[in-house]
């Protein structure tokens, strides 16, 4: 276990410089932005002398790496600013936002993963079988479909004509929250599918034909035993893979499903923000979205060292 | 920190007698063929209406009919008008105009910026070499898109904003690969540089490493065409991209948006050509990788 | 009480010594792709009991898919004609010890499973131990230790010795090796091989053992077949095929391992020999 704890502690530790460097980035992308944040919030009538007194009081005076510094300082201790339109904190308003978009986005790669492993197991029992070519045809579908417009399919399809699931927001009771859920989840989910599917097929085509397996053949496993303690283990962590880089794609996909649906999660907050140039509250929502990529491969890492033996020596 | 690591052995599990017995090569090939005839033919086909456009669209797409709104699919107006009265032929027509090339510019740039960047980097080493593959494993750990909604945010709606940021985000992987065949070469060119008394200029690897790289390359670009056209027509819809009212398959499906149950073509058609070429693109990718593993 | 069937090749008379029982026969067996490619041609062989026969040819030969198709794990897309008989239990050595073990599957839980699986009701202990004994007896020093190893923690001969002990739990009486030493440095391949020489003579198994090198195989069987393009060239005992070559393919065959042989005599300190065990 000490191979494995030391692989994931390693991971853990490089997340520092990871982090510092997306959070420069961060600053230095979006200080490219047109416009004085400090005339922005001292409003265009403003006496210039305000102006520069807002200025100062936000630490824009200061030179590059003292910003920044300032702001690793601030984000380290959730301090993400204000907003320059609602004046409210934008950790807070990332917080209240935070776990519709996380659910959105964790059901959709749950809903991902139920529908992924039976089409890839059924395709590669067979390659090139009627099966298979179905199921290949169906993900090469998968990846040409723009998620905002099967979003907005699935409202005029589905969620209008059956009433059965809102068309907008969440509404107000615990089940129309409920079936609020349903659409846009399956949405998020379709959109991430395609990649999932082949990955997990390819690997099962791969170890059907493995050497390991066809010797454990030979000494007698057969069967369900061999199904189960062979492949699929070593099916895990290619699939905990494409998972991985797959969530990180549902996050973005949350942004256009929940515009499209009206839910108040962070993509719908980030479009708004960037829409109205409010600053810390586009600069706070990128770091958010990066932070969850970043502990979604760190999680993603864990469970491949705990799964695959080989990983310590990767590492 | 870049995408989790795979298990290093995960790719040797082959038989190796596999490579004795020439498995469903007949089949791999036909398939292949198909693939690539499809995407082709769908490609080509868009590529001819963007083209044709002027002379095949039955009206101008800017010309708004305040008579006739959202008029559905009629002689004079093959697939009705929209909210402002505007033929959805026309604009889908013209909006292969804007999209094809745009897709292609965005896909292209990062292409070019990343192979020369993997060539330099592969050929020079060194501390540039080792400070460009960090920030690409900084660019890796970004979710991509909203890095790029961030970008259009600091630079503004439209063209130029999409292009760097497709272009910022789009290099690593190009990069990457250029960069691995190029130190493959290197090492080659040392043992070889021994007998051909030193030849080894730049104009060597370049001429090695493209021709290697290329297949892989095209393969790559045809995937991010495919991303291309439909993170295009995604921005756009977000009103972060081609702004209206220049036609765009995406921005025309967020202006149908509202009106959605009285004219539900207006925004189920433009996303079916946004699909379908998008399609013609995967096709054409998947023919071109079935092909490079037979 | 069979006699092996004379008719191998039209110019080597093989008619071979009087053992008991057959414990393989393989009869005209022909192996071709989905498009009628043959890979393999017509082979005939026959497998006494405690006999080993060395199946020598170059890569493409076909010797590997024979063997395969014994067991029943040639390629699926192959069509396989012939008659297979194998009257005893056959387990197989493979090539490439790093593939052919599961990688998270700990070696020792590995051996045990097959073990159990060949002795139904046993307990889990007593396959541990069964096990380990294995592990002893290929030459695995420390077993009680190598049992919970992984397969990537070892060396590629530890690897094999490990292959070695899964086949060796199944009690087989046909040993059917495929290329097991190709894949190891010289010094572990002259160890695989004393190891399996002994193993055979003591358990009197049968085995067949196929290789490209000449000199391996030489050093553990008693009979030869040749193979070239999926076709049988020329069979008999070893001393005789190597001393008096009835076919020119074979006789360019034993020159160039008798090339390659003087040239690793120059590096190596093992010594390889024709006939019986260095």
């Amino acid at each position: 276990m000490n191979g494995r704890f030391g692989f994931v502690a390693r991971r853990f530790v490089s997340l520092v410089p990871l982090t510092l460097g997306v959070l420069l980035l961060t600053m230095l992308l979006l200080s490219l932005a047109p416009g004085d944040p400090a005339r922005m919030v001292a409003g265009p009538r403003a006496p210039q002398s305000q102006v520069v007194a807002v200025a100062h009081q936000l630490g824009l005076d200061q030179p590059v790496w003292q910003r920044y510094l300032d702001y690793v300082g601030h984000v380290v201790t959730g301090n993400l600013g204000t907003s320059f339109k609602t004046g409210q904190s934008v950790a807070g308003q990332l917080m209240d936002q935070l776990p519709l978009t996380l659910a959105l986005a964790g059901f959709g790669v749950l809903l991902a993963l139920v529908l992924t492993v039976p089409l890839a197991v059924a395709a590669a029992r067979r390659p090139d079988g009627p099966v298979d070519h179905a199921v290949r045809l169906l993900a090469v579908f998968g990846i040409g479909l723009p998620t905002f417009w099967v979003a907005i399919m699935a409202i005029r399809l589905i969620a209008l004509p059956t009433g059965w699931f809102p068309v907008a927001g969440l509404g107000d009771t615990l089940s129309s929250h409920v079936s609020a859920f349903v659409l846009p989840s399956v949405v998020v989910a379709l959109s991430i599918l395609a990649p999932m599917v082949r990955s997990l097929r390819a690997t099962m085509i791969e170890l059907h034909e493995a050497e390991f397996v066809l010797a454990a053949r030979t000494l007698g496993f057969g069967g369900g035993s061999l199904l189960r303690r062979f492949q699929i283990r070593n099916a895990i962590s290619p699939l905990v893979a494409v998972t991985a880089a797959q969530a990180g794609y549902a996050l973005f996909g949350t942004v256009v499903v929940e515009v499209a649906f009206t839910l108040p999660g962070m993509g719908q907050g980030l479009v708004v923000a960037a829409r109205t140039q409010d600053f810390p509250l586009v600069q706070g929502y990128v770091v958010v979205f990066a932070a969850l990529v970043v502990a979604l491969y760190l999680l993603a890492d864990v469970v491949t060292a705990v799964v695959d033996p080989r990983v310590r020596i990767a590492a | 920190m870049s995408a989790p690591v795979a298990p290093v052995a995960a790719a040797r599990t082959a038989s190796p007698v596999a490579a004795e017995a020439p498995r469903r090569r007949t089949r791999g090939r036909r398939s292949a063929r198909v693939k690539l005839v499809i995407g082709g033919t769908i490609v080509t086909a868009y590529v001819l209406a963007a083209l044709l456009a002027p002379w095949i669209a039955p009206d101008d797409p800017l010309k708004q009919h305040i008579v006739d709104l959202l008029h559905g699919p009629s002689s004079t107006y093959l697939l009705g008008t929209d909210a402002v009265g505007r033929d959805e032929v026309s604009r889908l027509l013209y909006a292969a105009r804007i999209d094809l090339p745009v897709a292609a510019l965005v896909t292209v740039l990062p292409c070019l910026l990343g192979t020369a960047l993997g060539v330099v980097c592969g050929y020079v080493g060194g501390w540039l070499d080792a400070v460009v593959m960090r920030i690409s494993d900084l660019l890796q750990a970004f979710p991509m898109y909203v890095l790029m909604i961030v970008l259009v945010f600091s630079l503004g709606p439209g063209l130029r904003s999409l292009l760097i940021s497709f272009t910022l985000v789009g290099w690593v992987v190009y990069a990457r690969l250029v960069r691995i065949e190029v130190l493959r070469i290197r090492e080659a060119e040392y043992i070889t540089a021994a007998v051909t008394a030193g030849f080894r200029t730049p104009r060597i690897i370049v001429r090695h490493v493209l021709p290697n790289t290329l297949r892989q390359t095209v393969i790559y670009l045809t995937s991010d065409l495919v991303f291309a056209v439909t993170a295009l027509a995604a921005f756009s819809f977000l009103g972060f991209g081609i702004q209206e009212p220049t036609p765009e398959w995406g921005n025309m499906i967020a202006g149908a948006d509202p009106y959605m149950a009285q004219h539900p073509l207006l925004t189920i058609v433009p996303g079916l050509v946004i699909t379908v070429l998008a399609l013609g693109f995967a096709f054409l990718g998947d023919g071109l990788q079935d092909r490079k593993e037979q | 009480m069979r006699r092996r069937p004379t008719k191998t090749s039209p110019v080597t008379d093989t008619r071979a010594p009087d053992t008991d029982q057959v414990v393989l026969s393989v009869r005209h067996l022909h192996l071709e792709t989905e498009d009628g490619t043959p890979l393999v041609q017509d082979l005939s062989f026959e497998l006494a009991r405690g006999e080993t026969l060395g199946i020598v040819g170059e890569s493409g030969s076909g010797k590997s898919l024979s063997l395969r198709s014994v067991l029943g794990i040639q390629p699926e897309s192959l069509v396989l004609t012939g008659g297979i008989d194998c009257a005893a239990r056959a387990a197989m050595v493979f090539q490439e010890p790093a593939t052919a073990l599961n990688p998270t599957m700990r070696v020792g839980s590995f051996v045990a499973g097959v073990w159990r699986r060949h002795h139904p009701g046993e307990s889990r202990s007593a396959a541990r131990a069964a096990a380990i004994e294995l592990f002893d007896q290929v030459g695995i020093v420390d077993p009680a230790k190598r049992f919970g190893a992984w397969p990537h923690e070892l060396s590629g001969g530890m690897r094999q010795r490990v292959m070695i002990a899964g086949a060796l739990a199944t009690s087989p009486e046909v040993l059917l090796c495929d290329e097991p030493t190709t894949a190891l440095d010289v010094r572990v391949q002259a160890q695989i091989l004393a190891l399996l020489h002994r193993l055979v003579v003591e358990r009197e198994m049968a085995m067949v053992f196929v290789s490209h090198d000449l000199a391996v195989v030489s050093s553990v069987c008693e009979r030869l077949l040749v193979m070239r393009h999926g076709e049988l060239v020329e069979t008999g005992p070893l001393a005789d095929v190597v001393a008096a070559p009835g076919q020119p393919y074979t006789r360019d065959l034993l020159a160039a391992n008798l090339a390659r042989r003087l040239a690793d005599r120059g590096a190596s300190p093992a010594s390889l020999t024709t006939g019986g065990v260095s």
